[in-house]
């Protein structure tokens, strides 16, 4: 809606600099707008890049010639400025230009974007990004062994004055009310992430001292652990 | 107790650009107070707006001038001139007894907001490693000694070293989701929990902070230090008691319902249908116990910055803020700085927060405290 009410506005000045550049007669309007909204999904930074190539091969059908001359346009220097400023914002929602323009030119002319767009329900952008990120830590996780399948590891920082380093910094992996700790190794983030195989695994903490239990098995609210205890 | 290992260093340190503390003092704070109050006209007084004594002042600023100065550092004030190791001890305590935000301290000192959460951080690191001597395990058996001496007066425990609390740091988060879920607690508050061992006269000799909200007060306990010394026989050790029917009572701290029954750390009794000698023991520990909830009370209040609800800390600067706050308020106790006794009042530190529960009762615990609630009761019938 913002970007009709957009292109609605900037669009006498086209309208004008077209009928003065290339005489086009008036009254085109309404082909104008569904153009660019057609037009608008490639993304701007791919627009330097397309020029040269092809325009989208259904436009070539109605307004070939019109697109060339927009083409033409769009990399006239002040206006191209213009047009790189407004065109993020309007990529950032492109819910839009799905529901108005149609579909094969999209899939024609820019496929990654919109193919990714389906996937995604579009209401809350945030809820992929999570399960991406929990998906990764769970990837983590079982490339440290089966055993942590299925936790979810948070990095805390602990101060402990009773401990000779006082400062370390630990993954807490926990599951329900199953908690295990892990100390974090202090080298190099590089170093640490590829061989993190060989540097968490042995360095199982045994802070709890309870029983002979390798991990740090903490139950909480009176469950049953994964691995039995004396605690609560 | 805490030995004031600064002031010789500082006596001997060079007078870096006239900054030294006792020669400028009076100086500074004339100046300094002229440059905050100038919009006000008002020169409040010292100990009005950092809550500490200009002694205390001037030895914080000596623990931490050594690696302050040697940091270059050229934060300036709004006005370009350069913030001396004064100033910057002012605004990053102003900062952290205050809980103001970065901009109306910034306002208030005449300085970018952003100025002053540098000096406020390094402020933090210097005094972590600078000032933890002030806060650690009793290392003499003398030290062990006047601690005890000092429960038993209370409600009469022999051979307690210590009371344990907990208390939770509130916060918010930039987003519930399923990593961040680990930070909230039982009351469905983000929170960073605060674990402290306390003596009688309110300071603390161990901490343990960082762990987040949703872990219980056992959870913190059994993952700490603390209790892997004591479970080896590290800690505690010290000398035992011979009740007067020949049982032998060993060094121990108190703690709630929250924390389990073990050898080393004594709890009320839980149930229904218990014996006097069970509820006086218990009204007898509740009593002791309140040093800790004090100390913890006024840890808060005196460092407000970890009292209310912080504002989308960073999880991992968080426990060094808590630690620093809780070395300066041993700081304050070892300075015998008195200003802030008076304000004092309350032992609420986790008011919204319901006592937790651990069913956990170490069978050699169990005796230990029947025997002591019995000698107790004999020896100081109510």
């Amino acid at each position: 809606m913002l970007c009709s009410a957009q292109t609605g506005k900037s669009g006498l000045n086209w309208l004008d600099r077209l009928r003065s550049n290339k005489g086009i007669p008036t009254g085109d309007e309404p082909n104008l707008d569904s153009f660019l909204l057609t037009a608008h999904p490639q993304s701007p930074q791919a627009r330097p890049n397309d020029p040269p190539r092809n325009p989208p091969s259904e436009a070539r059908d109605e307004p070939m010639p019109m697109s060339t001359i927009l083409a033409e346009l769009f990399c006239m220097g002040a206006t191209l400025s213009k047009t790189n400023k407004k065109c993020p914002r309007k990529q950032t929602n492109p819910k839009i230009f799905l529901a108005s323009s149609a579909t094969t030119t999209t899939t024609n002319s820019k496929p990654s974007v919109p193919a990714a767009l389906p996937a995604a329900p579009s209401g809350d952008p945030a809820v992929p990004e999570v399960e991406e990120e929990a998906a990764a830590d769970r990837g983590e996780d079982e490339e440290e062994g089966n055993e942590l399948k299925g936790f979810t590891k948070s990095e805390v920082t602990v101060i402990d004055t009773s401990s000779p380093g006082w400062k370390v910094d630990k993954f807490v992996f926990r599951k329900n009310n199953v908690w295990k700790v892990r100390e974090k190794k202090t080298k190099n983030k590089f170093l640490a992430k590829r061989k993190s195989n060989s540097t968490l695994a042995p360095r199982d903490v045994h802070v709890n001292a309870i029983e002979n239990s390798k991990d740090n098995v903490i139950n909480m609210r009176g469950e049953k652990p994964v691995k039995t205890q004396k605690v609560i | 107790m805490g030995s004031i290992r600064g002031i010789k260093k500082r006596k001997k340190a060079d007078n870096k650009d006239g900054q030294d503390a006792s020669a400028t003092s009076f100086d500074w704070w004339h100046h300094f107070s002229l440059r905050i109050s100038a919009r006000s006209k008002n020169i409040e007084k010292f100990e009005s707006v950092f809550k500490i004594s200009r002694k205390t002042f001037n030895y914080i600023c000596s623990l931490v001038e050594e690696d302050m100065v040697a940091r270059a550092s050229n934060f300036v004030d709004l006005n370009g001139n350069r913030l001396s190791l004064n100033d910057q001890v002012a605004v990053a305590l102003r900062r952290l007894s205050s809980g103001e935000s970065l901009s109306t301290i910034g306002d208030s000192f005449r300085m970018n907001q952003s100025t002053v959460s540098q000096v406020t951080w390094k402020f933090v690191e210097t005094m972590e490693e600078r000032g933890l001597h002030h806060l650690s395990w009793p290392s003499t058996e003398m030290e062990m000694e006047e601690i005890k001496s000092k429960f038993e007066n209370i409600r009469g425990l022999s051979n307690c070293c210590g009371a344990i609390d907990s208390t939770h740091i509130m916060m918010t988060l930039p987003s519930v989701d399923a990593l961040n879920s680990v930070w909230i607690d039982r009351e469905k508050n983000c929170s960073m929990v605060l674990q402290a061992v306390v003596d009688p006269d309110l300071r603390f000799h161990d901490i343990v902070t960082g762990w987040p909200g949703s872990m219980s007060d056992e959870q913190v306990l059994r993952s700490s230090s603390l209790f892997k010394l004591a479970e080896e026989g590290k800690r505690l050790n010290g000398g035992k008691k011979t009740l007067p029917d020949g049982s032998v009572l060993r060094e121990y701290i108190i703690g709630d319902t929250g924390f389990p029954l073990l050898p080393w750390l004594l709890t009320p009794f839980e149930g229904k249908g218990l014996s006097d000698i069970q509820v006086e023991f218990n009204k007898r520990i509740v009593e002791t116990q309140m040093v800790a909830k004090k100390a913890l009370a006024r840890l808060k209040d005196m460092w407000k910055i970890i009292q209310g609800v912080m504002w989308k800390p960073d999880k991992h600067k968080l426990p060094r803020i808590v630690l620093v706050c809780c070395i300066l308020h041993n700081v304050v106790m070892d300075m015998e700085d008195e200003v802030h006794n008076d304000m004092l009042s309350c032992h609420q530190h986790d008011s919204r927060y319901q006592d937790q529960t651990s069913e956990f009762a170490d069978n050699t615990a169990n005796i230990m405290r029947e025997k002591l609630s019995l000698y107790l009761s004999r020896k100081m019938p109510t």
